[in-house]
């Protein structure tokens, strides 16, 4: 079923830069409702975002549907937006990764942005070693039977439930590497949490690496380590102005001396962890 | 144990660990292909099943060239391997000891799954924001919200209170949507307490004019202040209340301000005499003048007898003050998209001051003049506005409509002892009247935008200056009418993006003045000046990837007419200008980013020195015209290079520039009896500069703080006429800055920043070279020991040498406290000062002259203050 908005989004998919590089086709989309907890003390916050994977033959990837969206309306010019851009609705981006699995080959790259910075490293194609739990262990999801299995990966012990039916070692976000595709995954104590909500043939959509919005950091990624990469965020959302006032503190104004108080912020660590806890972390 | 054992030993060990292990493990491996082409297929899913039911004992994936192995420790009865992909029928093959490599090909086949659509998930209306919590970011000081937005990231105010956001100047300050302060942010910022916002948004790339989103690529951002939901629709504000002592001393304020579906309201009261600069919530920072990228039209000030103050210090400080200030702001929003403002201000200032200088005069054959004097100043001044705005802004189109006044009245006194001891007194009233038109109008991709800006000035000044032994009185009148009327049409597409900008404007200047009491200087002068320029503004600016270029080339034509009517005489005068300008940016690798400008051209004559006779403009100077036209030509290349490293908390920045500058008139200057005469000599100077800087930043991150280093090094070189000799010229400005803050503990954190300057002016020809060293340095400590409570204790040491013997040493302390009793009441003490400093001194270098002034500061005060919102 058609809604304007959907085709606004779709016509505005269409519009990307032809820069974009393409990676693969998709045979399979699918969608998952991410929860995660912003307060694991009092569980009373949780973050919401909407996750899409497109799995090809060779190359899947997993984003963020509000992230993309986001970032497809901010860097398309063109008519089609323009003439909407007072009504349409506008997004806000949410998780900020961008997971390709077998891109280069036999390893995942992941590109995350901190603000205005744009990152990207690589990590190992199938980092987790599940542990299948009994047979009898099943259940159903979207109409598929499932089965569940757990390993402990990074500081977390995960939980998955797989459909051998769907023949895609594949899942959610880094999540993969199972004899079937992940519908559901939850980390033990809940505090993330990925539930299948579509599933659809892929039909020949575009699997591209997805380039940041060009009017920041010049639409480039600084290459970096994922660990370095965690303790940087943890800092930036500790304390965000002393994270960014450093990065803007060498930006002055024609001549003019700005007052330019550095770093008052207030520490506040957040109130929960990352899913991989592994970092060297301060 | 000899060779042989230890061989047999280990031969036998490694017999039975194979044995042991042959027999216990078993190898599965393979190749798998696709049957259509023969290629191998990386990616399915190998599994090994017990049997022919569900249970999976192990599995693996083919690798990039189709091929797998999986490891078992046993094979049981009726195993089978399955071989399954997405795309592809699964085949099983039966598994037992004896065949366990498997070459298989996997026949293509229809994807056929049960589908459950995927819907789009709901959206939430917001614009490209990046929105900040307020409460990550107020501090147990901060009262306004304007405190917390200094700290925002990316965020820096500059000390007249412009903010701006990524090194851009943000142009709008919303409140909940709307723009109440009307320009005027520094009254929203300064007064909303923080605890009524609940975030504060920073639209990037905010293009505030809704018609043309897309179209111009905005690059600055605005600030949208949203409010939390129990201080919306009803009367919310803050009361601040100080008194102090040496003398009696009081700072008060209140602050209403009403949000609500229907408009909003911004009032303030402001009261002060602690030094406190009030007139910095009255800046204008205006939408029409950042369309139209031109600054606001003034008339020069011919007569200068206000008080001066002693730079460097800040404004509490020097300020000798009584001031009031009241503003009342409102808007109506008569529709989504209608809406009328209203604002009306009034500031009244009084100031005093003291101080003591001795001036040095140099001149080309070695020798010097020097003057010294004793000054004391009093002024008021009195600042009316008021304005009116009608705007509609819908997506297909955007017009507003303002009139706008403003009336100042300012009178001042000086009175000096020493060296031509005088008294002054000045009136310096202006008045201005403004109406303003914007209209922008799309059609599909394209835009047109229509702005016109009329106004009418007037200022009638006045000078009487009595000494022991005579009496001038000099009057001048300048008023004017400017009309600058323009339409631009632009469009964007595939990276691209083209404005151009045409208009006509017009400007007509009449200018009366009258001087009596000087000898030789006593003709009126009556003259009126006028221009029409038709002009023509294109830019072109192109965006792919890592290069962004962007070219601007105004194209002006003026005709001129001068009319002077005491000599009866007028001329015409036709004169053409362009200044194009390049701007690149690229970004070399992810890290490092580099820019460059360059630009050229013609300015237009400049009306402020284009009249005839001559204007005493304070008991000293008198300041001739020049009835010529003359155009300044110049040049300017710079670059820039910046590299960040934001996980590793690092970041550098170095630029240099180089400008050239061929100035039509040379100032001259010439001492004649007991004054100094400046004329514009019709003659070409040239004046060369060039400038390097650098910064480094790096964040210590144990420390929870921070280090930074800048530097700077500017020479500019020049010539002037004095006393009708050529005098060339060469300064120069080192600038040296280290920063650092840390946080020692929770509840402890200190700051120390030293800036350390040197100044050189070189006069050619013998007189040698004279040089000043100046250091300022503050060194800040606060402890928050309690919740709610804070006490910060800084020191402030000033230096500045005059001659390389001679310097003089300031310290300054202060001790600030405030303690926050329940949620809406705060109680504050400070001590300023606390060494009781009255004076405080430094030396300046002007072209061919050099300061020593001694001012004369506030002492120790003493203030016991409340706060309380509601």
């Amino acid at each position: 079923m058609f809604r304007p908005k959907y085709l606004l989004l779709l016509l505005s998919l269409a519009a990307l830069p032809a820069v974009a590089q393409r990676l693969d086709e998709a045979v399979l989309v699918c969608s998952y409702d991410f929860r995660w907890s912003q307060d694991t003390v009092t569980l009373e916050k949780w973050g919401e975002d909407r996750i899409m994977l497109l799995v090809g033959p060779s190359v899947s990837l997993s984003y963020s549907y509000y992230t993309h969206a986001a970032d497809t309306v901010a860097d398309a010019p063109g008519a089609v937006l323009a003439a909407t851009a007072g009504r349409a609705p506008k997004y806000t981006r949410r998780s900020e990764w961008y997971v390709y699995k077998n891109w280069p080959q036999g390893k995942m790259t992941v590109t995350e942005n901190i603000a205005t910075d744009y990152f990207r490293y690589t990590d190992e194609l199938r980092p987790q070693r599940w542990t299948m739990a009994p047979d009898g262990d099943t259940c159903r999801i979207a109409g598929y039977l499932c089965r569940r299995a757990e390993c402990q990966w990074r500081g977390c012990r995960w939980r998955a439930w797989f459909a051998p039916e769907l023949a895609v070692s594949d899942g959610p976000w880094k999540l993969g590497g199972l004899p079937g595709l992940i519908l559901r995954a939850e980390d033990e104590r809940g505090h993330y949490r990925f539930t299948l909500t579509g599933l659809e043939r892929g039909s020949g959509r575009a699997i591209e690496f997805v380039r940041p919005r060009s009017y920041m950091s010049g639409g480039t990624w600084q290459d970096t380590d994922r660990r370095k990469l965690a303790a940087a965020r943890l800092r930036y959302l500790t304390n965000m102005v002393r994270y960014l006032n450093l990065r803007y503190a060498t930006v002055t104004e024609q001549g003019e001396e700005l007052n330019f108080d550095f770093l008052k912020g207030e520490d506040t660590p957040p109130r929960y962890d990352f899913a991989e806890r592994d970092y060297a972390g301060e | 144990m000899n060779s042989f054992c230890r061989y047999s030993i280990t031969l036998l060990w490694a017999l039975l660990s194979w044995a042991a292990l042959g027999a216990q493990n078993v190898e599965l491996s393979g190749r798998v292909t696709d049957s259509a082409n023969g290629e191998p297929v990386p990616g399915v899913i190998v599994k090994v099943r017990r049997d022919a039911s569900d249970g999976i004992l192990k599995f693996a994936s083919t690798r990039s060239d189709g091929t797998f192995s999986i490891v078992m420790t046993r094979i049981p009865e009726g195993a089978c391997v399955e071989f399954a992909m997405m795309g592809y029928a699964p085949l099983s093959r039966p598994v037992d000891a004896e065949h366990t490599r498997f070459e298989v090909s996997l026949v293509p086949q229809e994807i056929d799954i049960r589908e459950v659509i995927v819907t789009p998930p709901s959206v939430s209306v917001r614009g490209d924001t990046v929105a900040y919590n307020v409460s990550n970011f107020a501090q147990v000081q901060d009262k306004s919200i304007g405190d917390v937005i200094r700290r925002m990231p990316g965020v820096e105010v500059s000390k007249s209170g412009q903010i701006s956001y990524n090194g851009e100047a943000i142009n709008k300050l919303y409140i909940e949507g709307v723009d109440v302060a009307g320009g005027k942010y520094t009254l929203a910022t300064n007064n909303i307490s923080h605890k009524d916002i609940r975030s504060v948004e920073i639209m990037e790339n905010h293009q505030p004019v809704k018609a043309l989103r897309d179209i111009q690529f905005s690059k600055q951002a605005a600030i949208n202040l949203r409010l939390k939901e129990e201080a919306k629709a009803r009367w919310v504000g803050n009361l601040r209340a100080a008194a102090g002592a040496s003398p009696a001393l009081w700072n008060g304020s209140l602050f209403a301000m009403r949000v609500a579906g229907s408009g909003q309201s911004m009032n303030t009261y402001k009261t002060d005499n602690t030094g406190v600069n009030l007139r910095n919530e009255l800046s204008d920072f205006s939408l029409s003048d950042f369309i139209n990228r031109s600054s606001e039209v003034t008339l020069p000030q011919y007569i200068d007898v206000s008080p001066s103050s002693a730079p460097g210090l800040g404004d509490q400080r020097v300020r000798f003050n009584t001031t009031h200030l009241l503003t009342a702001s409102n808007v109506k929003k008569l529709s989504e998209d209608y809406q009328l403002s209203s604002q009306v201000t009034y500031l009244y200032d009084e100031l005093s001051s003291d101080n003591s200088s001795s001036t040095t005069y140099f001149f080309e054959d070695g020798t010097t003049s020097v003057v010294e004097q004793d000054e004391h100043a009093s002024g008021r001044t009195h600042v009316l506005s008021a304005r009116v705005q009608a705007m509609a802004n819908t997506e297909k189109r955007f017009v507003t409509n303002t009139l706008s006044a403003v009336m100042e009245w300012e009178r001042s006194r000086l009175c000096t002892r020493g060296a031509y001891a005088n008294d002054q007194a000045a009136s310096t009233p202006s008045y201005k009247a403004t109406y303003d038109l914007q209209l922008v109008k799309r059609f599909g991709g394209r835009s047109l935008t229509l702005t016109s800006k009329n106004q009418f000035l007037s200022a009638p000044q006045t000078l009487t200056v009595v000494r022991d032994d005579s009496r001038q009185h000099q009057f001048v009148r300048a008023s004017a009418l400017v009309s600058n009327t323009s339409a631009s049409y632009g469009w964007a597409g595939g990276g691209w993006s083209f404005t151009l900008r045409g208009g006509l404007s017009a400007w007509f200047r009449a200018l009366n003045s009258r001087l009596s009491g000087v000898e030789g200087y006593d003709t009126p002068g009556r003259s009126a000046l006028g221009y029409l320029n038709p002009y023509l503004r294109p830019s072109l600016e192109y965006r792919r990837g890592k290069l962004r270029l962007r070219l601007e080339s105004p194209l002006s034509y003026y005709r001129y007419w001068f009319r002077d009517r005491v000599a009866h005489r007028s001329e015409p005068h036709d004169d053409w200008t362009a200044t194009p300008s390049l701007y690149a940016e690229w970004s070399i690798a992810p890290r490092l980013q580099l820019s460059m400008n360059a630009s050229a051209g013609k300015s237009p004559v400049s009306t402020a020195r284009l009249y005839e006779g001559v204007i005493l403009g304070n008991y000293r100077n008198l300041n001739g015209g020049l009835a010529d036209y003359a155009n300044d030509k110049s040049s300017r290349i710079g670059a820039d290079l910046r590299y960040k490293d934001p996980i590793n908390s690092f970041f550098a920045s170095a630029s240099a520039f180089r400008t050239w500058n061929t100035v039509a008139h040379t100032a001259s200057r010439s001492f004649v009896g007991d004054y100094i005469v400046s004329v514009p000599l019709l003659r070409e100077t040239d004046r060369t500069g060039w400038g390097v800087s650098g910064s480094v930043s790096k964040g210590i991150n144990s420390l929870y703080g921070a280090v930074k280093f800048d530097i700077s090094y500017s020479v500019a070189g020049s010539s002037m006429v004095q006393n009708e000799v050529l005098t060339p010229y060469r300064s120069s400005v080192l600038t040296l800055s280290p920063r650092f803050n840390a946080r020692f503990a929770p509840w402890c954190t200190l700051e120390y920043e030293l800036t350390y300057s040197r100044n050189r002016l070189r006069v050619s020809g013998g007189a040698g070279t004279s040089s000043s060293n100046s250091s300022e340095q503050s060194l800040s400590l606060s402890f928050n020991p309690v919740k709610g409570c804070s006490l910060s204790a800084s020191g402030e040491h000033y230096y500045t040498e005059f001659a390389s013997d001679r310097g003089k040493n300031l310290f300054m302390a202060d001790l600030k406290a405030s303690y926050a009793v329940g949620k809406r009441w705060e109680v504050n003490l400070s001590l300023l000062n606390i060494f009781n400093k009255k004076e405080y001194s430094y030396t300046l270098y002007d072209a061919l002259s050099n300061y020593f002034r001694s001012y004369r500061i506030r002492p120790r005060t003493f203030l016991a203050g409340v706060y309380w919102s509601f």
